[in-house]
């Protein structure tokens, strides 16, 4: 099987590119390759992680796989009951039908949901833009999803501006799940949570995977996040897979020397760490340049660069069952 | 030696729903040299506190009980003026995770720290900056810069070394790293550590990541909902956390080295209307009777303070 691929993919990205161009005023054009020929796929039940710093293009690619950033090349395809559709070229009734199958989770709760609604109306207006009139379909269905997401149906006629931060982003996953999407996009869900609440949030999408085999993309810069929430983690650097596997291999056998530096750098409880200083293993910081590094894109801060890495783009290789690599020292 | 303490603190911030207690009777203290901690979450009232410490408060939040002193002297009892000339920036500094946004964006970051500089009456050259930027492991070439040409991390540092101009005594920062990716992160913890040895300053480290704490301090305040529920050295707290809460958090913090994730069930009571005993008596799984009914006071337990009936 190629990399990224899985036993009954329900979303597949292939060679997907996503090409920002800003032009200013007498200047030449310049073209960001925030996604850069990534090919993955999302089986059924599965929640996928994608892992990198901030420019990696991991939120570009959670927004292309759910269409709401165009392709500029390759192909996002949704594979249900045998029929695929192109969520990149999908327009007018076949794309309103892919929004009851494509969801998104957003970071900020506090943003993304209108304060001044009452929860049961924010629940409501979704469910009817998208034709479901009846009166007790409506209910019934806000009553199944406040019961999913751990949040009890006294809320219903409170305002949104009136819940916490935990309880406003389990409103905002109550209203993914009221179409039982395929897939959900779930960005940075819990980054902006309590610890004490990330725990709740990841289970719930736990539990919906699999019981419903929702499938979800889970995007977190937190390694340790990417393992408790994810079955496989990719890991992105400057839109391109640098590293992808099961989770456990990914972060207990990794072999790109920017997923060990990842890792390095997490924090873990280490009281004892307060006398030492941290290995950094990388030099400098990840530049958003519109020229990506000739080679391998990571090759300017690798400490374990070669010749070849400055010249030749490494391809991803299988180095352990399911696990990929692109790095020339393998 | 104690070199700023706070003594009975107590912050509220007067709503509509009436007063809110951010900070509760906190005491406080970081000694020379020291580098400690305070975790908690959302609503903790840890950066109350670091703000309220600092005469840094604004309106309507506003301080209605007990001292800060610094070297013995309450600094919450200072005319302003004396505070701003002798105290802010020149020995006590803060940093906040929004720092690096602080620049102005149409100077550059050298004439920045030169400002700062001139304005305290301190020798403002070239080489003082880049002196400045070196202690922070930035390149000469920063000070020709402007902010927008800096990341994140660099930022930060840059921030870091305008707060370190004027020599002060304490460094407090508050979720320095939250915003900046894990390996930028993992290097501006090296530097407050570096710092701290190399400069003989206290910092006080103020987060919501006990994991980021754990590799950092040698003694940490636990704080929820307004006051302190644990402190001790970060060996004992780690080695076993004695609060519930504490317990709780820790076993919420994702490891690397752990698939799985509990969380605290239930959510921060509401600050304006608190329940009269243990705060955390709704979320707390050995909740009593007594836990209901009387607020527990701070006891030695082992190394540790600890704030809970079940000690």
């Amino acid at each position: 099987m190629p990399a990224g691929s899985t036993n009954d993919p329900v979303l597949k990205l292939e060679d997907l590119c996503v090409f920002f161009t800003s032009k200013r005023f007498m200047e030449k054009a310049v073209v960001v390759k925030a996604v850069d020929g990534v090919s993955l796929e999302v089986g059924r039940g599965e929640v996928v992680a994608l892992v990198g710093e901030s420019g990696s293009g991991k939120t570009t690619m959670g927004r292309a796989a759910i269409g709401l950033t165009a392709p500029t090349s390759g192909k996002v395809t949704l594979v249900e009951n045998d029929l695929e559709v192109d969520v990149g070229k999908a327009k007018g009734k076949t794309w309103k039908g892919l929004r009851k199958r494509l969801q998104i989770i957003f970071q900020d709760p506090f943003s993304s949901i209108d304060p001044n609604m009452r929860v049961y109306d924010s629940l409501k207006i979704p469910l009817q833009s998208q034709g479901v009139k009846d009166a007790g379909e409506v209910s019934r269905t806000i009553d199944d999803v406040m019961r999913r997401v751990g949040l009890p149906k006294e809320l219903l006629d409170n305002y949104v501006f009136q819940l916490s931060g935990g309880q406003r982003q389990r409103i905002g996953i109550a209203r993914v799940l009221l179409f039982n999407p395929a897939l959900v996009v779930a960005d940075e869900p819990v980054s902006m949570l309590d610890a004490s609440l990330k725990g709740d949030i990841i289970h719930i999408i736990e539990k919906e995977a699999k019981e419903r085999g929702t499938a979800f993309i889970f995007i977190t810069h937190d390694m340790a996040v990417a393992r408790v929430a994810a079955q496989r983690i990719a890991v992105l650097y400057l839109g391109k897979v640098a590293e992808i596997g099961p989770s456990d291999r990914v972060i207990e056998n990794p072999y790109h020397p920017y997923t060990k530096a990842l890792l390095q750098a997490s924090p873990t409880i280490e009281p004892g760490m307060r006398d030492k200083t941290k290995e950094v293993n990388v030099r400098g910081d990840l530049a958003i340049s519109t020229e990506h590094p000739p080679g391998c894109v990571f090759h300017p801060r690798c400490p374990l660069v070669m010749d070849r890495c400055k010249t030749d783009v490494p391809e991803l290789k299988e180095l352990e069952p399911g696990h990929w690599a692109s790095c020339w020292l393998y | 030696m104690t070199l700023l303490e706070a003594k009975g603190l107590s912050i509220v911030f007067p709503t509509s729903r009436g007063e809110v207690k951010a900070v509760d009777q906190v005491d406080i203290s970081l000694g020379e040299r020291e580098f400690v901690g305070i975790a908690g979450e959302s609503g903790a009232g840890k950066s109350t506190l670091a703000l309220g410490m600092l005469r840094l408060l604004t309106p309507p939040g506003k301080v209605v009980a007990g001292e800060v002193l610094f070297h013995g002297t309450d600094i919450l009892k200072l005319t302003d003026e004396q505070f701003r000339k002798d105290y802010r920036w020149t020995k006590l500094a803060m940093v906040f995770q929004g720092s690096m946004n602080g620049f102005t964006p149409v100077f550059t970051i050298g004439s920045q720290l030169k400002e700062v500089l001139a304005l305290h009456g301190r020798e403002a050259s070239d080489s003082t900056i880049s002196k400045l930027l070196e202690t922070v492991d930035l390149d000469n070439s920063i000070a020709s810069r402007y902010p927008h040409e800096l990341s994140g991390g660099q930022k930060q540092r840059a921030f870091i070394a305008m707060a370190l101009s004027l020599e002060p005594e304490v460094l407090v920062t508050d979720e320095p790293t939250t915003a900046l990716d894990v390996i930028t992160q993992a290097t501006i913890i090296n530097l407050l550590k570096r710092l701290r040895k190399e400069l003989g300053i206290s910092v006080l480290l103020i987060t919501h990541d006990l994991a980021l704490i754990s590799e950092a301090v040698e003694r940490l305040y636990v704080m929820y909902a307004g006051g302190v529920v644990e402190e001790g050295p970060s060996i004992d707290f780690f080695a076993k956390p004695k609060h519930p809460y504490s317990q709780g958090l820790l076993t919420s913090t994702p490891t690397l080295t752990s698939n799985e994730i509990k969380g605290i069930p239930g959510f921060l009571p509401d600050l304006a209307n608190l329940p009269p005993g243990c705060r955390f008596t709704p979320r707390c799984p050995f909740a009593m009777e007594v836990c209901k009914r009387d607020y527990p006071p701070l006891k030695g337990v082992g190394g540790e303070r600890v704030a809970c009936w079940l000690y």
